[in-house]
């Protein structure tokens, strides 16, 4: 009889979901959790929670210390729901946090090789994603891990790619419905980025967009030779969903090499642009490129905000990104339409941008044996 | 004086006879060795408990000597084998050869069926509360790749009688040295009850997950009693309801379970 009872409160866990979908699509109604990387699918990193203001911020103490048990470079974006806090620790570990103690509830670590091919940052990650009863995230062997968000126990793994190629995850996935989307970095190593979806169930891959086309694609041109085959374009930095338009907006990064440009002539699409694609099937309804033919290593990894805005009086759906160009930019987001761009911080690599927001780029910028100074810096003005 | 007799028994055999009795002293060696440190986990001549059985031709974790050797050196922390402590070159040789050994000299006795007990696990609603390959409850430990980690013996008695199975906390945290899953019963001072497992727990707060997997976290100021359930389990005992062959047949499946390489 007992045994009974438990049984069926087993069976009742299962249907009860911890942050299914329509609690992160509403993620503004619920301020007191953190479910997505952004804080809300529109990216806007805003928190409604007043407790803490201008007058009181000098007098926060620390409540509790969580110790990150390797030494490295802490990105997490942690994620926040029913009292637990999920967080990534360098390299690849998932760990869960209770929100009132900073007592570690469960922690995981996958087996990394010892030859992990890691070039183009260091081994860091940047936070998981929940969606239902599953945490969700990357590993710099390029694996793609689900987790009971209970327990912490593995649900799937899948390779996303092969690591020996250079492909290593560091950006948090995102969750939407029913899907978990995931980019790469390894830009430096020469892969072609893209940017995959699974079925957050099964681990099963449901789409793949390459950020840099392939043989007979459109866009090809844009690369000299062959050299589109290795040309960079990662995907390292969540980006933001309209659920509506039911669009993925997601920065691409650096094509490769990436100062040196002497095998690549042309715009080498559709590296530093933002892709915004249909969730369904991956497929580029529209893309915007910050940087053609970047020769300064500005990837356009920053997140993607989306909000509603009147532009020259008429109410239009945006999105906007603080580049790592030294322009600012906000686009129609149901077309990709240049609506405005200018620089946010001091520029010396452009005479400006056209009316398309494509930059009159000055060559004598270019990097040079020698040396070339320019504005911004290698980070550019913004980074991620 | 009793190391000193058994260096001179150790001479006197390599004096007997030089070529095989080498071998049969770096066993012995090894054994003496192993008794003291491994047998613990791994039972006495490697038959296992609460660490796998090692009598066995093909060690999950060592494929071949050099890894056995690394094992034994380094410990698999994230899996509870410690790191016992600095070892000569030749103990550890020794202690490989006579692991090495174990294979030949018993077989350990699986007699059930492993398709049968996978049948036995389905229908006796093991997978509320464990996850096998991803599937199933998380209330209870995973199980997929049980078989690599506890030894037949151990996980029979672990289904006829949980509370004597409790698993010691391998991972370096959460509960280290804890016994895992341990029953506990909160009251707080509002009178609130939540009986459930131990997640973790230090001296001023402890995290609770209960019979419907919510996590509970208490300061313990706020408690007005904490029973900690030593010698019980969450898990009900299967005694009485999986026994003779059924018993054999799910011990062999989960036997066999070792988990992805």
């Amino acid at each position: 009889m007992q045994r009974f009872g438990l049984l069926l409160i087993c069976a009742a866990l299962s249907a009860y979901a911890q942050v299914p979908y329509q609690r992160i699509a509403g993620a503004d109604n619920n301020p007191g959790a953190w479910v997505t990387y952004s804080g809300n699918y529109q990216a806007q990193r805003y928190s409604q929670l007043d407790q803490i203001n201008r007058q009181n911020v000098t007098q926060l103490k620390p409540t509790w210390v969580y110790q990150m048990r390797n030494p490295g470079i802490v990105e997490t974006s942690p994620i926040v729901a029913d009292g637990v806090m999920y967080i990534t620790e360098p390299p690849s570990t998932a760990t869960a946090l209770d929100l009132h103690t900073g007592r570690p509830l469960w922690t995981y670590t996958p087996n990394i090789p010892q030859d992990v091919i890691i070039i183009g940052s260091p081994p860091v990650n940047r936070g998981v994603a929940i969606l239902d009863n599953t945490v969700f995230f990357g590993t710099v062997n390029c694996h793609l891990i689900a987790l009971d968000a209970k327990s912490g126990i593995v649900r799937w793994d899948v390779a996303v790619d092969d690591n020996k190629k250079g492909y290593y995850v560091t950006g948090a996935p995102l969750a939407i419905d029913r899907k978990i989307i995931v980019g790469v970095s390894g830009a430096e190593t020469g892969i072609r980025g893209f940017l995959d979806a699974y079925d957050a169930k099964t681990g099963k891959r449901v789409w793949r967009t390459w950020t840099v086309p392939g043989h007979g694609d459109a866009g090809v041109e844009s690369w000299g030779g062959t050299s589109f085959q290795h040309g960079g374009g990662s995907t390292w930095v969540t980006g933001s969903y309209d659920p509506d338009l039911h669009l993925v907006y997601w920065g691409t990064g650096n094509p490769a090499p990436d100062w040196n440009d002497d095998t690549r002539p042309g715009d080498n699409l559709y590296t530093c642009s933002l892709l915004a694609m249909d969730a369904d099937t991956g497929k580029i309804k529209w893309h915007f490129q910050f940087t053609p033919h970047d020769v300064h290593d500005w990837d356009a990894t920053q997140v993607p905000i989306l909000f509603d805005a009147d532009v020259k009086g008429r109410r239009r759906k945006v999105v906007s990104m603080a580049n790592r160009n030294g322009f600012y930019y906000v686009l129609d987001r149901q077309t990709g339409e240049f609506l405005a761009g200018a620089p946010y911080v001091k520029q010396t690599w452009t005479d400006g941008l056209d009316a398309k927001g494509r930059p009159f780029a000055r060559r004598d910028a270019d990097p040079k044996v020698e040396g070339t100074l320019v504005y911004p810096a290698i980070l550019g003005g913004a980074n991620w | 004086m009793r190391r000193f007799s058994g260096g001179l028994l150790v001479m006197v055999l390599i004096g007997a006879w030089p070529a095989s009795a080498q071998g049969t002293t770096e066993i012995e060696k090894g054994k003496q060795l192993f008794l003291g440190m491994c047998s613990r986990c791994h039972g006495v001549e490697g038959g296992g408990g609460e660490g796998p059985n090692l009598n066995r031709p093909v060690l999950s974790h060592a494929p071949d000597d050099p890894a056995l050797t690394a094992v034994i050196r380094d410990g698999i922390p994230d899996r509870g084998m410690p790191k016992v402590r600095r070892f000569t070159d030749a103990e550890l040789h020794a202690m490989v050869v006579y692991i090495r050994s174990l294979s030949q000299n018993t077989a350990v006795a699986v007699t059930g069926n492993l398709e049968k007990g996978m049948a036995v696990y389905q229908r006796s609603g093991c997978s509320s509360c464990h996850i096998i390959n991803g599937e199933g409850g998380s209330l209870g430990p995973e199980l997929t790749s049980i078989g690599a980690h506890r030894a037949p013996d151990y996980l029979r008695q672990a289904i006829v009688d949980p509370a004597a199975t409790l698993p010691r906390g391998v991972m370096a945290f959460p509960g280290h040295g804890f016994s895992e899953f341990l029953p506990v019963r909160v009251v707080t001072r509002d009178g609130r009850e939540v009986r459930g497992v131990r997640v973790n727990e230090d001296s001023f707060t402890i995290q609770v997950r209960d019979a419907g997997n919510q996590l509970y976290s208490f300061r313990k100021a706020d408690l007005q009693q904490l029973d900690k359930q030593i010698g019980k389990s969450l898990m009900p005992d299967y005694k009485s309801k999986i026994s003779g062959s059924d018993l054999d047949d799910l011990v062999a499946y989960l036997s066999s379970l070792g988990g992805a390489k």
